[in-house]
């Protein structure tokens, strides 16, 4: 279970995130909608402890306190992040790389044969190249292949929260399917929360959220159900919270 | 100064090895010599003839160094490789002499040092193509991480008198940059081992 009270976050002197709350049950699917630069990658970065920020507040995983843990605690508490934008990494492979995070996460060096027949399957499952398991990270991919690669990275490391932050944008729709239907399947099996950060509604058709959330300015504003999502589509952001706002007087 | 003895080889057949013993060598005309080392090959001249080609893979990781190499490309289409990396605990210096004496010469020189304290390293790529020798391809690469403080140079020189060549160089000192270990660390992996992965991944490019 993930908890987050009153998470203020800052870079310098900007401040990003005033004030968040947001609860996330174990097998919950939550999404978070919002307009551009209102602090939705900033929020799962954080989470991931990116010390790029400075931050007060609550933010505690299954009752770890993970503003005092690393990086890399926090994965191997067992939260992934697909981040919005993955960066290529020259000389480091796909397959050094998750083995690497394999070994350390079980203390031992891993079944080597095991390691790559679950790799190769993971490849085939996202209908990717194989030949690019000994090749550089993301050297060389197009946006969507990257987004897929995450999937892969998602796949082998068996997290018990993954959070998507616009894993769906520059992803086509075949491979918007493809994807989800990888997500979903691992879901089934694990029973793993879900957050997601996305603009569109569509990945929800396939994924459905138990909750929305409309982030803006830095804060959830707003929370409903996948009709929630519909309606920013339709009427737009500033719409959504306004209108639902009068109803509610 | 105190000169050794300059031992010379000849190679007038296609030849891979795996140690240097001699100070010359004489690459005869068509043939190809791969060299694989991982130990100080100190101070050698190679000479190449027509359509002949060198390969140099170097994969350092050694106590203080010094080496000067001079590749004379003096044939119609000759060509050198020269793959170096280098891990880095004590000064060293490299200097790499490629003199394209003839037309349609090829060079791709390529350096890469992780340096894991303040030690110095030193890349010195000299490369010249006198006039007339048209049509020559150089390509220098000469990267250097620092993992403490950087005391370390590159010094990259193109001596070109011939407008008609291929000529390219990037010479870099950095270090490894935080969003490389952070995307690392966000799989589970911890800083020292994500930085591991790093300078293996860099030492291992071109290889
Ligand atoms: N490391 C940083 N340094 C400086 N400013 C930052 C940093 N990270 C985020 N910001 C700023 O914080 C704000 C929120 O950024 P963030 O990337 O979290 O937005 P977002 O909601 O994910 O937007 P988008 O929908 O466009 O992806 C932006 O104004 C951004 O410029
Ligand atoms: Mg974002």
């Amino acid at each position: 279970m993930l908890i987050i009270k009153n998470l203020k976050v800052s870079v310098l002197d900007k401040k990003i995130l005033k004030g968040l709350n947001l609860e996330i049950n174990d097998g919950e699917i939550h999404a978070i909608m919002g307009p551009n630069g209102t602090g939705k990658s900033t929020l799962s970065k954080v989470i991931m402890r990116d010390e790029n920020y400075s931050v007060d507040g609550i933010v505690k995983y299954n009752g770890e306190d993970i503003l005092k843990m690393t990086t890399d605690e926090v994965a191997r508490l067992g939260i992934f992040l697909a981040m919005q934008y993955p960066i290529s990494i020259e000389g480091v492979s796909n397959a050094d790389m998750l083995r690497t995070a394999l070994s350390i996460r079980e203390g031992k060096s891993i079944n080597l044969f095991k390691f790559v027949n679950e790799l190769e399957n993971a490849y085939d499952e996202l209908n990717f190249d194989k030949n690019t398991i000994h090749s550089s990270i993301n050297e060389g991919f197009s946006g969507g292949e990257r987004k897929k690669n995450e999937i892969i990275g998602m796949k082998m490391l068996k997290p018990s929260l993954i959070i998507l932050d616009e894993i769906d944008s520059g992803v086509d729709v075949d491979n918007l399917k493809i994807i989800s239907k990888n997500i979903l399947k691992y879901k089934k099996e694990s029973n793993a929360s879900l957050l997601i950060i996305t603009h569109y509604p569509h990945i929800l058709k396939y994924i459905k959220p138990d909750y929305v959330h409309i982030m803006n300015n830095g804060k959830i504003v707003k929370t409903g159900d996948y009709n929630l999502a519909l309606s920013i589509l339709e009427n737009g952001y500033e719409a959504s919270v306004v209108k639902e706002d009068n109803t509610c007087e | 100064m105190n000169k050794i003895l300059m031992n010379k080889k000849v190679i007038d057949k296609d030849e891979v090895v795996d140690n240097i013993d001699n100070s010359i060598y004489d690459i005869k005309d068509n043939c190809k010599l791969v060299i694989n080392v991982d130990n100080s090959i100190n101070s050698s001249t190679f000479n190449l003839g027509n359509n002949s080609e060198l390969i140099i893979n170097k994969n350092y990781k050694l106590n203080e160094n010094e080496e000067e190499i001079t590749i004379n490309l003096n044939g119609v289409n000759s060509r050198v490789d020269y793959n170096f990396s280098t891990l880095v605990y004590d000064n060293q210096k490299y200097t790499i002499n490629v003199n394209h004496n003839n037309i349609s010469t090829i060079s791709n020189i390529i350096n890469h040092g992780v340096v894991m304290n303040d030690s110095k390293l030193e890349f010195i790529v000299n490369s010249s193509v006198l006039k007339g020798n048209k049509k020559s391809v150089l390509n220098q690469e000469s990267k250097i991480i620092v993992l403490s403080k950087n005391n370390s140079i590159i010094k990259p020189n193109l001596f070109i008198d011939e407008y008609d060549v291929d000529a390219r160089h990037a010479a870099t000192i950095g270090r490894f940059s935080s969003e490389d270990i952070f995307y690392l660390m966000t799989k589970g992996i911890n800083k020292e081992e994500a930085i591991k992965l790093l300078i293996n991944g860099f030492l291992n490019i071109g290889r």
